[in-house]
């Protein structure tokens, strides 16, 4: 390492403490209320003791205060429910989750239906990289009311098929843009799969695994 | 003088790092107890690129020393600090931990600029508020097009699942109209979705 980045890392690591000690306190400072205050700030301080990242809270209580104008005792319920959420995530995004993964994991586990068990199959069909875009779009089909399961089906074989961040992203896209024209979820889900099944690479085991979708086929939806 | 006296970035980092908390001398005579028995003897051929200790290398002997008792340190503080206050963790055993693997997070910590686009003529002013900006309405305006019509701003975001607004005239939160939408877990209202892959 050069003398310029040691101490850029180290100028860094040094000033980082108070960067978020100062996040923490611009947030909870929203709050006009002494004893919410005090209940955000210990909500934070476990959280980052916890080693989990604390910007998901902070963003939850912003959100709380300018966009929901929710009452104190509502922001944190609100606060307290994201940080065991992240919690939960940590542990089911293991061995090594970074905060990024820890909070896309969170932000997954809001949708409905979406549980560790399915935070864990990403995982697992995504060992070594990244799944944080991979959870954008689980969650993101899940709110839009594609079934967890199939979401997540989905999202995994299509990790296990090397698709690329980009196209995952457009296929939640392209599902999402479907339903919000009136397609129902799981036949937006269907064709957007096919299309995109017939650029994959062929040979791959896409069609397999669209066999093996729950509610998909390779060849076309199935009727309800 | 030696490069190590006239380098600034150099002395900035050695003035940080005396500035660390006080070090534990159980902690420092352990560490130097560990590295005296993992030692290896030089070889004879040795003898012949043996030079005398220039100032420099003493300095970054120096450097070496307090940044590993330190760093001793904060891993003791670390461990009284979680035995003391925070709830019951997972701690891997050695075996284990040396199994692992770090991920590969490829360029999710690089933004990606994406543009929003905001059609509406009668506003005054329009901001992009989400969680990338701390839903700060002054953080990120928006340009007005030159048609008059549209309101405009790229920003740059980190790959993953954003929930985003617009805020009208400082005080009027409003949905994307060209975007998704998803409902708060926590609080039941609803945002914009972007979903940012990476580049």
């Amino acid at each position: 390492m050069s003398r310029r980045r040691f101490a850029i890392a180290l100028a860094i690591s040094v000033s980082a403490s108070g960067a978020i000690r100062a996040q923490q306190q611009s947030a909870t400072a929203l709050v006009n209320d002494p004893e919410a205050n005090a209940q955000l700030m210990s909500i934070v301080s476990s959280a980052r003791d916890a080693g989990l990242p604390i910007e998901p809270i902070v963003s939850k209580v912003q959100y709380a205060v300018v966009v929901a104008h929710a009452p104190a005792p509502r922001i944190v319920a609100a606060a307290r429910a994201i940080a065991a959420r992240l919690e939960v995530a940590r542990d089911a995004l293991m061995p090594q989750p970074s905060g990024l993964e820890i909070a896309a994991g969170a932000d997954a586990l809001g949708a409905p239906g979406v549980e560790p068990k399915q935070l864990r199959a990403v995982r697992a069909a995504s060992p070594r990289q990244s799944v944080v875009v991979p959870l954008g779009v689980l969650a993101q089909l899940v709110s839009s009311g594609v079934s967890s399961s199939d979401a997540t089906q989905i999202v995994t074989d299509l990790i296990k098929h090397g698709v690329s961040p980009r196209q995952l992203v457009a296929l939640g896209n392209d599902v999402n843009s479907d339903i919000a024209h009136g397609e129902t979820a799981a036949k937006a889900l269907d064709i957007r799969w096919r299309g995109l099944n017939a650029v994959l690479a062929p040979g791959g085991g896409a069609s397999a695994a669209a066999a093996n979708a729950p509610g998909l086929s390779a060849t076309g939806p199935k009727k309800p | 003088m030696t490069n190590s006296d006239n380098d600034p970035v150099l002395r900035r980092a050695i003035d940080d790092l005396r500035r660390l908390p006080p070090l534990d001398p159980e902690a420092v005579r352990r560490v130097v107890s560990a590295a005296a028995i993992a030692r290896v003897s030089p070889a004879e051929d040795d003898d012949m690129i043996v030079a005398p200790p220039s100032r420099s290398l003493t300095v970054w002997a120096v450097v070496g020393i307090a940044a590993a008792a330190a760093f001793v340190g904060f891993a003791l503080r670390g461990v009284w600090t979680s035995h003391a206050s925070a709830p019951a963790r997972v701690v891997a055993s050695a075996p284990a931990a040396a199994k692992l693997r770090p991920i590969d997070m490829g360029s999710d910590g690089l933004p990606v600029p994406q543009q929003f686009v905001f059609e509406n003529a009668r506003a005054h002013r329009v901001s992009i508020v989400g969680d990338f900006n701390g839903w700060n309405a002054a953080k990120t305006p928006m340009l007005h097009t030159p048609d008059g019509t549209s309101w405009s701003v790229i920003v740059p975001m980190l790959p993953g699942r954003h929930i985003y607004g617009f805020m009208v005239d400082d005080s009027i939160f409003t949905l994307d109209p060209r975007a998704q939408k998803s409902r708060d877990a926590d609080l039941g209202t609803e945002g914009s979705v972007v979903i940012v892959g990476r580049p």
